[in-house]
């Protein structure tokens, strides 16, 4: 029956042609703004997982740095241990990899270097993970493992040697591409990273003003209420606590109204499509009517009438929405490949997912489009239909 | 032994109630014996078509009955007309009506298809039937690429695939010279003669209705005459 639903379709090559254009722009459109979406989610759930069990304490530039900084981070890690609920307490550096005007105009997280120390890792081993070359060992210094974007962007390899801050740090492992804030990332040993942080402190500043850390990593205890310790860091350190479970639903909503408007608009398309098929259909089925009396005389019953219009609205969207498929897929592939080229973020993720379910949708759209003209033609009166040839 | 066509006091109305109403058909009796060689004949709007129509399952009687191999048709559902389309009947066209965008042999299989025929052995007798009717080397033709005549033949193969009952063609000849009308005719008597198939014409061209058995003539949706020409293969 297939050959046969091809064969009238080509019988009717620039109607077919333009209504496949039309649905394959739609899933075009649905598949660009979906592949935007996987992305986004990719990246939230990836950070979401990373924030999970933890909550971060930031301070901003005023409570960390100045006269007695040093002092002041000791005391809010010891009053941070022996808060309840708090398992561990982990200083991190978190210094700008860059400032100025390209680092501040690229798309995507910023380039920024982190200091650990070597337990962290450990403890938080799903931060990140090295897949060529290897990490640091708690006793090297002046090393460094970058983020996959980083190291395109800058064609950094193993064994190579980078400047930050006008110190030169080697290369001994580059991180797998993760969606995280890790990507752009640069990881150094946190002594190291100590030292940088002391290079922003303005010169002539009295000793002490560089702090030890710029952010807490608070590890809790299993079912511990997060809200509540998050809170109580807050009221006795003067630290941005963050409780993971108010930032992951927070992105939530944020993504879900993102959803919402980027596939509304794609659905318009993808409406407009299906209207076509209607009309093509439609269009079909009244210029077949002969063709449907001399079926129905033969012997076809509803059934068989209703199952060959529906099979060439399915097999119309199919093509459309293959096509979108491809094109869609080229398409993100070449902004991608720019995008990442130029240090941006890679900005789509066609999943099988969203491959498979927009395929599925245009074919699902052009069967419900094509249905009521498929229902006017198997219910056509075989003699009217046959008198109209007369 | 029953008849395989039973018409009583048929009447058919088109459009009834309305301003355009037509009493196409008016008490129609008579009865076709299985085996017969029919021809319906009469000028134009007296009632052949509409006849056709509904000893062919396309139509339905305003009244009386119609009994086709046993099948009320008066009483069928939809869905049982259609099997009796499918099983019962072939049509043979003025116009040949094959469908344009598949071959002849697709042509003919087409309705062993919508008769649930189990594909391979229908494709089996569609080669067989286009055989006989001397288009063997035309199976895989598209109708545009085929004459009037061959067209014609087409038609005849697929009326014949699921060795209906009853044969139903209208003008078969209309549309084709006089020398392959000749050769069409000898192809359906040929099947009557050798298959004992029973075949309804319905014609206006004497030269069609003078070799068959037996003539109805139609006036104004009534009988007017039946001649017997041969054998008593109708009443």
């Amino acid at each position: 029956m297939i050959v046969a639903v091809f064969r009238n379709l080509r019988s009717r090559l620039a109607r077919t042609s333009l209504t496949v254009a039309g649905i394959a722009i739609g899933i075009l459109a649905l598949v660009v703004v979906g592949s935007l979406a996987e992305r986004l989610q990719t990246i939230v759930s990836r950070s979401t997982a990373l924030n999970s069990g933890a909550i971060f304490a930031f301070g901003n530039g005023r409570e960390l740095y100045g006269a007695g900084a040093q002092a002041r981070m000791r005391r809010n890690v010891e009053v941070v241990r022996r808060s309840a609920g708090v398992r561990g307490v982990v200083p991190e550096v978190v210094v700008p990899y860059a400032t100025g005007f390209a680092e501040s105009s690229r798309f995507g997280p910023p380039s920024l270097i982190f200091g650990f120390p070597y337990a962290t890792r450990l403890v938080a081993s799903a931060a990140y993970s090295v897949d060529r070359g290897r990490d640091f060992t708690a006793s090297e210094r002046r090393v460094a493992v970058v983020g996959a974007d980083f190291a395109a962007s800058r064609n950094a390899r193993i064994g190579d040697t980078i400047a930050l801050y006008g110190n030169s740090f080697e290369i001994v492992g580059t991180i797998a591409k993760s969606f995280t804030i890790f990507d752009a990332a640069v990881v150094v040993p946190l002594a190291d990273a100590q030292a940088l942080l002391g290079q922003l402190v303005p010169p002539g500043s009295p000793a002490g003003s560089t702090p030890p850390a710029t952010a807490l990593m608070v590890l809790v205890a299993p079912q511990a209420d997060t809200a509540l310790i998050a809170h109580r860091i807050t009221l006795l350190t003067g630290l941005q606590a963050r409780d993971p479970a108010e930032v992951a639903g927070g992105i939530r909503s944020t993504t879900q109204i993102f959803d919402a408007i980027i596939f509304g608009s794609a659905l318009i398309a993808l409406l407009v499509g299906a209207f076509s098929i209607v009309n093509t259909m439609t269009i079909a089925v009244s210029e077949r009517t002969r063709e449907i009396g001399i079926r129905k005389a033969i012997g076809a019953g509803d059934g068989d009438i209703l199952r060959e219009f529906v099979t060439e609205a399915a097999t119309i969207g199919a093509l459309g929405g293959l096509g979108g498929l491809v094109v869609a897929t080229a398409l993100v592939a070449f902004i991608d490949a720019r995008s990442a080229a130029q240090g941006n973020l890679e900005l789509f993720a066609i999943t099988p997912r969203l491959a498979i379910g927009s395929l599925a949708f245009a074919v699902a759209l052009s069967i419900v489009a094509g249905l009521l003209p498929a229902i006017r033609a198997a219910r056509l009166d075989p003699t009217d239909a046959l008198r109209r040839v007369a | 032994m029953e008849p395989l066509i039973s018409v009583r006091d048929l009447v058919k109305i088109h459009a009834p109630g309305s301003a355009a109403e037509v009493r196409a058909l008016d008490g129609i009796d008579f009865t076709i014996e299985r085996g017969a060689y029919v021809a319906i004949v009469g000028e134009s709007g007296s009632g052949k078509t509409t006849l056709m129509h509904v000893l062919g399952a396309l139509d339905r009687a305003t009244s009386g009955s119609v009994v086709l191999a046993g099948h009320d048709l008066a009483r069928a559902t939809r869905r049982e007309l259609q099997a009796i389309r499918a099983k019962e009947i072939g049509f043979v066209f003025q116009g040949f009506n094959l469908i344009a965008t598949l071959s002849a042999g697709e042509n003919v299989e087409l309705a062993a298809r919508y008769a649930r025929r189990e594909p391979g052995r229908a494709r089996e007798d569609a080669l067989a039937l286009l055989a006989e009717v001397g288009l063997a080397s035309r199976v895989a033709h598209r109708p545009s690429q085929l004459s009037g005549g061959q067209q014609q033949r087409v038609a005849i193969a697929r009326a014949l695939i699921n060795a209906p009952a009853l044969i139903l063609a209208d003008e078969p000849t209309g549309e084709l010279d006089s020398k392959t009308a000749q050769a069409v005719l000898e192809l359906f008597e040929r099947f009557n003669r050798e298959r004992g198939q029973t075949i309804v014409l319905v014609t206006h061209n004497p030269a069609v209705w003078q070799r068959c058995d037996v003539v109805i003539t139609l006036a104004d949706g009534r009988i007017v005459e039946t001649t017997r020409r041969r054998a008593a293969a109708a009443s």
